[in-house]
């Protein structure tokens, strides 16, 4: 029988106040802890997803907007550039430029995103063949591992996209697509992506909509990736250039973006400087949260300290009891700044519990929506920090209970 | 054993309370008998060690109570005295069992389930030792709080009007386990009262005016 047993049976023999409190902390942690994860989780799949990618290329419009389509695929693009404007950073010999990836987008199937492009993009993200083959004629498509076990495609599968993200019925090309080749998963972004080569796009666009009439014809085969060369076809679009810089420190590089967004009509933006601009936008909403969580758990402090407060009044003589059975007045403090502790533990675990879960909740509906994967089974170094926040609460809040039934007079209470 | 000399309290300074001086020795039985109102309480909490003597002194089997400081007091507490209050109260939260283990516990003794079985086995209350308190009947609670009270073998046994809420035939039973168990333990049994039934049975007797 010693005091922690004690201050637990104390806690469990009011089982309306130990669920008041512990809902009440529960969710102050559970907000705090569902907030943490989230900010490191997301911060890691933006950062994962950076490639080392310094530039990205495309048309005018919202620069956050391009680079979350560009390399995140969560947005609409802002629109094509033409491969004659784009020429200069589309050359492989360009000084500065160490790596362009071109990117053709418009089409996705089972909300997974078509990307027409070269096998240069597997380099950004270190992808490797799986099984089977990287695409290369028209109409041949590599699927990244998610996309290939979320859809259910296996080698030698076909499908018809669709037009834009959403799977419409009547929105569907008439192309057929055939799977050769699945990456290994990476970890990124990449595993989300069916993969093309370029010319597929333009085929399966210029098909149905029939306003450009100038295609090469039916020739799948014509565009091998092997030997194509994007130069080529200077009347074509495409959405945007990934650029990664020889020397990112060099002065010209960095000024490269401003020359662009000056002198032609294509945009430039730096991932890095847009995600961060996109951290700042969210940390607004992502203080307020914390805040109200902050607030929650002061709350829930000061329902610890209600429910050790009034049960003390109930349970004066009992301390006094235990004063004349040999207790130190000492003893009693350290009981109720024992139970103050045990509360707000309880309160953490509850809180553990809605975070983890509430993250799984959460996972499962950002796959759909985001195609990224959260997780609620990973544990954060800085959840440690809340369980010593949150003990650190519960003695706080039990501090004046404490005192008071270290001052509990035996003599007066015994008399009554 | 237990000495009292020149005991005095005062509330206010100016009304003092003096006590008699009192000599016992172990496995003795005294009454102390008194009015309401005449410190028969003041003198149940100095025995105890729950109020300091302001004058004089108590000396309980060679110690001097004034001279404990606030720890040593507590200390001695738990295991030199036992106190049965009016009326019985225990930690709500804990089973019969628990309240004994408590009690050892505290007293800074090892906890001894066996002792504690026994003890409840005489106060025939076997059956009772995984009951919670507020479940007891009147009888019960008191039985437990005299074991309880008697579970450290203390050396002295304080009983605060154990009998007036009582009747005859319970009274009676209740002072029978008071000396039964107090002689067990080789205490010294004191029952402050103002219940003149009880004043028969015992003949050494102080009152307090």
């Amino acid at each position: 029988m010693n005091l922690l047993k004690l201050a637990w049976k104390n806690i469990t023999h009011r089982p309306l106040n130990l669920v008041l409190s512990m809902v009440l902390f529960g969710l102050g942690v559970g907000l705090i802890i569902l907030l943490l994860l989230l900010n490191s989780q997301m911060k890691n799949n933006f950062d994962r997803n950076l490639a080392d990618i310094d530039m990205v290329i495309g048309a005018k419009g919202s620069p956050l907007q391009m680079i979350l389509c560009s390399m995140y695929h969560i947005d609409n693009p802002t629109g094509n550039i033409n491969v004659e404007e784009a020429k200069p950073f589309l050359r492989k010999e360009h000084p500065l430029i160490k790596t362009n990836v071109p990117l053709s987008l418009g089409d996705s199937y089972k909300s997974h995103r078509i990307v027409g492009t070269n096998h240069d993009i597997l380099n950004l993200y270190d992808g490797k063949i799986e099984s089977g083959e990287l695409w290369e004629n028209d109409f041949e498509v590599t699927l990244g591992k998610s996309a290939a076990l979320d859809i259910g495609l296996e080698l030698g599968d076909t499908f018809q996209s669709s037009h834009g993200f959403d799977d419409a019925e009547d929105m569907e090309h008439d192309g057929l697509f055939k799977v050769v080749g699945i990456l290994e998963p990476t970890g990124s972004v990449l595993d989300q992506l069916i993969l093309s080569n370029l010319a597929t796009i333009w085929e399966n666009h210029d098909h149905d909509g029939g306003g450009h009439e100038d295609h090469e014809g039916h020739d799948h085969s014509d565009h091998a990736v092997s030997n194509f060369n994007l130069l080529d076809y200077p009347d074509k679009d495409i959405t945007s250039i990934l650029v990664q810089f020889k020397n990112r420190t060099n002065f010209q590089a960095l000024n490269m973006p401003r020359n662009i967004n000056e002198n032609t009509d294509m945009q430039a933006a730096s991932p890095a400087i847009e995600i961060n601009r996109l951290y700042s936008m969210i940390g607004i909403g992502v203080d307020a949260l914390r805040n109200l969580a902050i607030i929650i758990a002061l709350v829930s402090a000061f329902s610890i300290f209600i429910s050790l407060f009034t049960s003390l009044r109930e349970r004066k003589y009992e301390l006094a009891l235990m004063r004349v059975m040999g207790a130190s007045p000492g003893k009693l403090f350290f009981l109720i700044i024992l139970e103050g502790m045990v509360l707000a533990l309880f309160g953490f675990l509850v809180g553990l519990l809605i975070s983890h879960i509430g993250m799984e909740v959460l996972a499962s509906y950002a796959k759909s929506s985001y195609r990224y994967s959260f997780t609620g089974k990973t544990f954060l170094a800085t959840e440690w920090w809340v369980l010593l926040a949150s003990l650190a609460i519960g003695f706080v809040a039990a501090i004046i209970p404490a005192i008071q039934a270290y001052k509990t007079d035996i003599h007066n209470t015994l008399s009554k | 054993m237990l000495e009292t000399k020149d005991l005095a309290y005062s509330y206010d300074k100016t009304n003092w309370i003096t006590f008699p001086d009192m000599s016992c020795s172990a496995g003795d039985s005294y009454l102390i008998l008194g009015q309401s109102g005449t410190g028969k309480t003041t003198f149940l909490h100095l025995l105890s060690g729950l109020l300091k003597p302001m004058k004089g002194d108590i000396t309980i089997g060679g110690k001097s109570l004034s001279k404990l400081t606030g720890g040593q007091l507590d200390k001695f507490r738990g295991q030199s005295i036992g106190v049965v209050f009016q009326s019985a109260h225990f930690i709500s939260s804990l089973k019969v069992m628990d309240n004994l283990r408590l009690a050892q516990k505290l007293s800074g003794h090892p906890v001894d389930d066996g002792r504690i079985k026994s003890l409840l086995q005489t106060l025939n209350l076997g059956h009772k030792e995984s009951a919670l308190t507020k479940d007891l009947s009147v009888g019960e609670k008191q039985r437990v709080a005299i074991a309880r009270a008697v579970i450290n073998k203390p050396a002295i046994l304080l009983a605060d009007e154990p009998t007036s809420a009582l009747d005859d035939k319970n009274c009676d039973e209740v002072l029978d386990l008071l000396e039964q168990t107090a002689k067990d333990a080789n205490s010294i049994l004191m029952i402050v009262t103002h219940d003149n039934r009880l004043k028969t049975r015992f003949k050494n007797q102080i009152v307090i005016s």
